[in-house]
């Protein structure tokens, strides 16, 4: 068992070396994509001081608490950007031109190799100008820094990336009967950018749907909340389960269809 | 002649467009995806008030749709196209050609945004089904005005995209900047929030830029919160930008042809 983890892990390693060498070349896109993360923040702030002329809270959050909430659903996309999403596009290509047999072959799970198969290193980018404002956000009265609380942000934290990458890779398994490149894709990302939002104004079904079914807003949330020390079981408990059962569907949704898929491309 | 050349552009590329319907409407069915957060904090920042910046519950939500909707429908795409064919030397043939780039630009993206603007109605007919309550209608004048404000908002996006993807004379890596200009845009114009929630120093700046008689101006119209001298003096706006946006584009065109050497071509 350790020893098949030890293995995981150091492809994992040499996979992100070889893509850091890979990316080098393209070490113009860094600054880029720094100016692009800025003028990213840049708006999302503005449309919040905006909102907040006209309201003190959004369903009890706080300005500050909403900006410790932009930054870390720009952590959850930073790093899902960074390991994973280069590999994701990738798969329902590789699905519809049958290119997914190379990779089915290879004596490791085939699901971990096409996930971890790209490292996007630009993408790290984009966690600088979150990290400053992060730290500023985090240095107001409301929130109360201890070691305690940061172990736990970091562990719901990957916990609720977790839980986003296993959602993701359930549209991506889609594939296998969506015969459309991009729209699985598309259509995640586009859900992605519900997760700057307090959870409670996600109301009735809708609400139900992204913090359970594809649990995007309680991924996002529930750090913020550990932080501001609001946070309690009824939290962090569903979080692991959601994870855990999304995982569980992803892998399955996923093996159906690896067996239903012929070989044969479009 | 010309004009034919031209009118056989814009049906080919309605055509074109009308192949990929299914395509489309599924697109602009995620592309409102982000709006669900907006909508959803307008109702929960409505709870207990029934006025935020003389919007009503109501009102706003049908400003988030319709401007989200209508962003979906007039952005075009064609800036990609027009600064790859700059980049890898494929623009030279239109300098031969009794055509104009700009006007079969034009009237292609004319035919593609056409459709889109029906296939739009799907998603829409979606919306007030689900939220039949919460959505404004105009009358039959103000819908008149509202499609008036339309072409001419399509003529502007066309036009400030026009602009910077021929900016690809100058500078090669024009494209790297698309996206960031597309969410700066996003919120000048107003689809994120309309604009009169804006503090008044901004307001005045804004009003100033053209970027607001693409989104704002026509919502505005559409939510029956502007007087007809109002709307026809934005009319009157909206066609003097045009105006200068048009020099403005005849003057970079001609420098940059000249500055061109159709590198791969």
């Amino acid at each position: 068992m350790l020893v098949k983890l030890y293995k995981y892990l150091s492809i994992w390693a040499m996979l992100i070396r070889l893509n850091i060498i890979k990316k080098m070349s393209y070490r113009a896109n860094f600054v880029l994509t720094i100016i692009d993360s800025l003028v990213w923040f840049g708006i999302t702030l503005t449309f919040f001081e905006v909102v907040y002329l006209h309201t003190n809270a959004i369903e009890g959050w706080s300005q500050r608490e909403i900006l410790v909430l932009v930054c870390v659903s720009e952590f959850i996309k930073s790093i899902l950007f960074t390991f994973l999403i280069d590999g994701m596009v990738r798969i329902p290509r590789y699905i519809n031109s049958a290119d997914l047999d190379a990779h089915l072959l290879k004596p490791i799970n085939a699901r971990y190799l096409l996930s971890v198969r790209e490292f996007d290193v630009g993408n790290l980018a984009n966690l600088i100008p979150a990290t400053m404002l992060f730290i500023y956000a985090v240095s107001g009265p409301e929130i109360n820094i201890n070691p305690y609380n940061v172990l736990m942000f970091v562990i719901v934290l990957v916990l609720g990336v977790f839980a986003c990458y296993s959602a993701w890779f359930m549209f991506i398994s889609l594939s296998f009967w969506v015969k459309k490149d991009s729209e699985v894709n598309e259509m995640f990302l586009s859900i992605l950018t519900l997760m700057k939002y307090p959870r409670e104004i996600y109301k009735g079904a809708v609400g139900f749907v992204f913090s359970f079914v594809i649990p995007v807003v309680l991924a996002s949330n529930v750090p913020v909340k550990v932080l501001t020390g609001s946070v309690s079981s009824a939290d962090v408990l569903p979080l692991v389960g959601v994870t855990v059962i999304i995982f569980c569907c992803s892998e399955a949704i996923w093996r159906v269809g690896l067996r239903r898929y012929e070989s044969a491309s479009i | 002649m010309i004009m034919s050349a031209y009118y056989f552009v814009f049906q080919n590329s309605i055509k074109a467009r009308l192949q990929y319907r299914l395509e489309l409407a599924l697109n602009l069915m995620f592309g409102i995806i982000p709006t669900i957060a907006i909508v959803s904090m307008w109702f929960s920042l409505f709870l207990g008030r029934e006025q935020i910046a003389g919007y009503n519950l109501g009102q706003i939500v049908t400003y988030t749709i319709i401007a989200k909707l209508l962003e979906q429908t007039l952005l075009p795409a064609m800036h990609w196209d027009i600064s790859g064919e700059i980049q890898d030397g494929e623009v030279a043939k239109y300098f031969v050609k009794p055509i104009s780039h700009f006007y079969y630009w034009f009237w292609k993206s004319g035919g593609e945004k056409l459709v889109s603007l029906l296939v739009s109605l799907v998603p829409l007919t979606v919306v007030v089904v689900l939220l039949s309550d919460y959505i404004v209608f105009p009358g039959v004048l103000n819908v008149i005005f509202f499609l008036v404000a339309l072409v001419f908002a399509f003529s502007l996006y066309f036009l400030i995209y026009y602009a910077l993807s021929i900016v690809a004379f100058w500078l090669v890596d024009v494209t790297a900047f698309f996206f960031t200009l597309d969410i700066v845009i996003e919120l000048l114009s107003g689809v994120l929030l309309p604009l009169d929630l804006f503090p008044q120093g901004v307001q005045q700046i804004l009003s100033a830029l053209p970027f607001q008689y693409m989104i704002y101006f026509p919502v505005k119209i559409f939510l029956t919160q502007l007087g007809t001298e109002q709307i026809l003096q934005g009319f009157i706006i909206q066609v003097a930008w045009i105006g200068i946006l048009g020099v403005l584009i005849n003057f970079m065109w001609n420098r940059g042809v000249r500055h061109y050497d159709a590198a791969g071509a």
